[in-house]
């Protein structure tokens, strides 16, 4: 799905007498620049951009100093800063545990953006299972967190560690019920099918009873990017960062980009199983793919800042006792649908 | 059968006292089984600055800037008590219009007060954004205080026998702008959390103060009218002008987080009622009483009580004749509402402790001294 | 109060005079506990404060009790020697006792006997002396 892209970077090389292993490896180390560049761009985006909303909305003004009145350049000042750190690794800390932790919390939150549909010709791969790779990917970071929290030698962050992998867990089942609507109701774990099916026959959000997936999904996607209500597992408040409190500089900087990543993730990704990926009319695709993806993105940063947070136990009860049984029963449905020839 | 041969062990951990959430220099050991606190031990200190120690070696006047900062949140009160207590000692009749003043500074203290409560209590609970409402809402009051005696904080507004200086002109038209701006704020407040579903998960029925341990505690304030006891210093043995205002003591039965959070909205409701209606009946005269430079009361002693935000702020004077006192005791709400808080803390979760602490609403500064 | 104080202790009253709505009495170590115990029976249930004052010949120890319906006071005072001063505590009638009297014990030195956890609460542990002594 690449418009022929990959094709005619293959045969220009394989052209010069290039071996095919080759040229396909630098073809997939192009990919993965790109992947890698646009994430970090994205995410410098991003904390500008939750800087900015949050202080509108508290009556402030946020970064306007670095890089201009809008303060464009705040996040990479910040990320140099980061970056100069001094390397801290705690006594007591286990070293490999510790410093590997990172790189497994940071690495799934790239991975997942190959399958990515940015426009009709821009994804990376489309993997037939597509969905399955998602969700299987999605659980890599769970076992980084609980190094980061064991690894530290540091009780808040075990604590913090507990706590996030119970939460993530939890909602790991309503979202990937969620999910399972849609790929039932596309007919396929191909990304490039759920979204053939949304531009045929319109948003899956707007065909009766995906909306139920689609609530559960963004709410299911807010605890597992650990977002308010649901931040407990970092709640500075509380646990002083929970889980990464002794991670600094670079090795911080991951976790933070790895979050911030993550959300993004989840939010293209809700734009492409239910708002219709880059559907839409006038404009490029790519451009209505961002917009809707930044949509929703607003909305969860909205809901951060007005909103308290939720203690661990009422977490896990919602998840428990509200929202696998709504995901049940949005799958039940969303089955009953199809078989009826309603979807 | 898995049950029993997994074994658990209780870990002891230590909040602060460098903590975000425990509101100053104090330190929380919590003993833990799992999530669930077992046991709690405040340790204190870490702000001691030997006050009442200091007050042996000053005069009576000397004296008075250094109550502001006790319970720096709400200077006034300290300042009341103390004052209150000199003045006994000494006969003083202070003037009426220094009278209506002091009132109006109280109660604009009260209301600071409580809107760093708001602050800091919706912050723990990470609703951010409420925390910067209610501090720019605070900023209005610093604002006139610093019109009025030129400080924000540690204003000093009282002196042995009334008020520093009068109010400035603008002050009362501004003063009515403000009483007239906050009730709609405080809606606004009631919005984002009282009436949001989180919030109240978060803090109804949580951290459960029975009236007989808050009387065996000595708790005063929100503390203990959040657990439906109807005790207001102002009312129980009324001083400046209190006797002659109309307000309500504000109660809530529910022992709960929730009810002392709503017995603070309730009383920066009625301390804008209070304002308003002293900045109307403002009597004209002096602001301050002759004293003389010299103060010298007579042998003996005084307690003087005062309806501090947090509870009874007491301040006991012992006097021999001299220039300076022989002893001065601050009678601090906070220190009985921290050691009461192990009582309030047993059984609840690790995640309940931060709104716990917050509930209760304690100045390190007071505590320690 | 005063008179039922008058009834109940006697001789034991060293002395008793109403200023204002403070009740000040002055009891022997001994009676501490009766006397507060009776106080709390008779409505003086809020213990506002527990201190010290040092007038150089003997230490005062000054008990506030407070009846919250009616606001009376009683202000039991009781002396004690400037060092080695042994008190009985008051931490089994009174809950707020218990932090009240490690406040007295770390900043004057009276000991309290009977008190469950008697040690500094101001000052750090490894303090030595106590301040508030002239």
């Amino acid at each position: 799905m690449n418009g022929g892209a990959s094709e005619r970077v293959f045969a220009f090389l394989t052209g010069y007498g290039v071996p095919e292993w080759i040229a396909s490896a630098v073809w997939m180390l192009l990919m993965a620049i790109a992947v890698i560049v646009f994430v970090l761009l994205t995410v410098l985006i991003l904390v500008w951009l939750e800087r900015k909303i949050s202080a509108d909305m508290q009556s402030r003004v946020g970064p306007n100093r670095t890089g201009g009145r809008f303060g464009l350049l705040q996040t990479m000042a910040d990320a140099l800063k980061l970056l100069m750190k001094e390397d801290l690794v705690p006594r007591g800390a286990d070293r490999a545990v510790f410093i590997l932790a990172p790189f497994l919390v940071f690495v799934p939150a790239l991975l997942v953006f190959l399958v990515v549909p940015f426009s009709d010709k821009w994804m990376v791969k489309d993997l037939n299972l597509g969905v399955l790779f998602v969700i299987a990917v999605s659980a890599f970071p769970v076992i980084g967190l609980i190094m980061a929290g064991w690894g530290s030698n540091n009780k808040y962050a075990v604590l913090g560690a507990m706590r996030a992998v119970a939460q993530l867990m939890s909602y790991e089942i309503p979202l990937v019920l969620a999910m399972v609507c849609v790929v039932v109701a596309a007919g396929s774990l191909k990304v490039g099918d759920i979204v053939a099916a949304q531009v045929d026959g319109g948003w899956f959000v707007t065909r009766f009873p995906l909306q139920l997936a689609f609530l559960v999904y963004m709410i299911a996607a807010m605890a597992e990017v650990n977002r308010v209500p649901f931040d407990l597992p970092e709640a500075e408040s509380e646990l002083v960062a929970g889980y990464f409190v002794e991670y600094s500089g670079m090795r911080f900087a991951l976790f933070f980009l790895a979050e911030f990543a993550h959300l993004f993730f989840v939010s293209a990704f809700a734009t492409t199983l239910f708002l219709g990926a880059w559907a839409g009319p006038g404009l490029p695709p790519v451009v209505w793919f961002l917009a809707k993806t930044y949509a929703v993105i607003i909305v969860i940063m909205w809901i951060r800042w007005t909103v308290p947070r939720l203690r661990i136990d009422q977490i896990m009860s919602f998840a428990w006792k509200l929202l696998v049984p709504a995901s049940l029963l949005a799958v039940a449905l969303t089955g009953a649908a199809v078989v009826y020839g309603k979807l | 059968m898995l049950q029993s041969s997994v074994r658990t062990e209780q870990v002891t951990l230590n909040m602060g006292p460098q903590h975000p959430s425990t509101h100053g220099v104090l330190r929380l050991e919590l003993v833990l089984d799992g999530e669930v606190v077992v046991d709690a031990r405040p340790v204190i200190g870490y702000l001691h600055r030997g006050v009442e120690k200091i007050g042996e070696a000053r005069t009576y006047p000397q004296f008075l800037p250094y109550t502001d900062r006790i319970d720096y949140l709400s200077a006034a009160s300290n300042n009341g008590a103390y004052v209150q207590a000199v003045e006994k000692l000494m006969g003083v009749e202070v003037p009426d219009r220094a009278k209506y003043l002091r009132v109006i500074a109280l109660e604009l203290n009260r209301i600071a007060s409580h809107l760093v409560f708001i602050a800091t209590f919706a912050n723990d609970l990470a609703a951010t954004t409420v925390f910067l409402y209610a501090i720019r809402e605070r900023e209005l009051i610093m604002d006139l205080f610093e019109m009025w005696v030129g400080a924000r904080l540690t204003q000093s507004t009282f002196r042995i026998g009334g008020v520093t200086e009068d109010i400035p002109e603008e002050f009362l038209p501004k003063a009515r702008e403000f009483c007239a701006l906050l009730p709609k704020r405080l809606e606004e407040y009631d919005r984002l959390l009282t009436g949001n579903r989180i919030f109240e998960a978060r803090t109804r029925g949580v951290g459960i103060l029975p009236p007989e341990v808050a009387w065996d505690y000595a708790c005063s304030g929100p503390t203990l009218r959040g657990s439906g006891v109807s005790f207001d210093v102002r009312r129980a043995e009324p001083y400046e002008a209190y006797d002659q205002v109309d307000f309500e003591v504000v109660t809530h039965p529910a022992c709960d987080c929730l009810g002392r959070y709503l017995v603070r909205m309730g009383e920066m409701r009625e301390s804008v009622r209070i304002i308003a209606q002293c900045v109307d009946r403002l009597p004209q005269g002096e602001v301050r009483a002759k004293v003389g430079r010299v103060v010298k009361p007579p042998a003996g002693e005084a307690y003087g009580r005062v309806e501090s935000p947090r509870g009874e702020f007491g301040c006991y004077v012992v006097s021999d004749g001299g220039t300076s006192p022989v002893r001065v005791r601050l009678r601090a709400p906070s220190f009985f509402h921290l050691a009461a808080l192990p009582q309030m803390l047993r059984g609840w979760k690790m995640g309940d402790v931060v709104a716990i602490l917050g509930s209760i609403d304690i100045v390190l500064g007071e505590v320690d001294r | 109060m005063m008179e039922l104080l008058q009834k109940e202790l006697g001789e034991a009253l060293q002395a008793c005079e109403q200023v204002g709505k403070e009740l000040r009495i002055r009891v022997t170590p001994q009676q501490l506990v009766p006397v507060t115990r009776l106080c709390k029976q008779h409505g003086y249930t809020y213990p506002c404060d527990i201190t010290a004052v040092d007038m150089r010949t003997e230490l005062v120890l000054v008990y506030r009790l407070i009846a919250p319906d009616s606001g009376e006071q009683v202000v039991v005072k009781v002396g004690a020697p400037r060092s080695g001063a042994r008190i009985p505590t008051v931490s089994g009638v009174y809950g707020a006792a218990e932090w009240l009297e490690r406040e007295v014990y770390d900043l004057f030195g009276v000991r309290f006997e009977g008190h469950p956890d008697l040690r500094r609460i101001l000052l750090t542990d490894d303090w030595e002396g106590h301040p508030l002594l002239k």
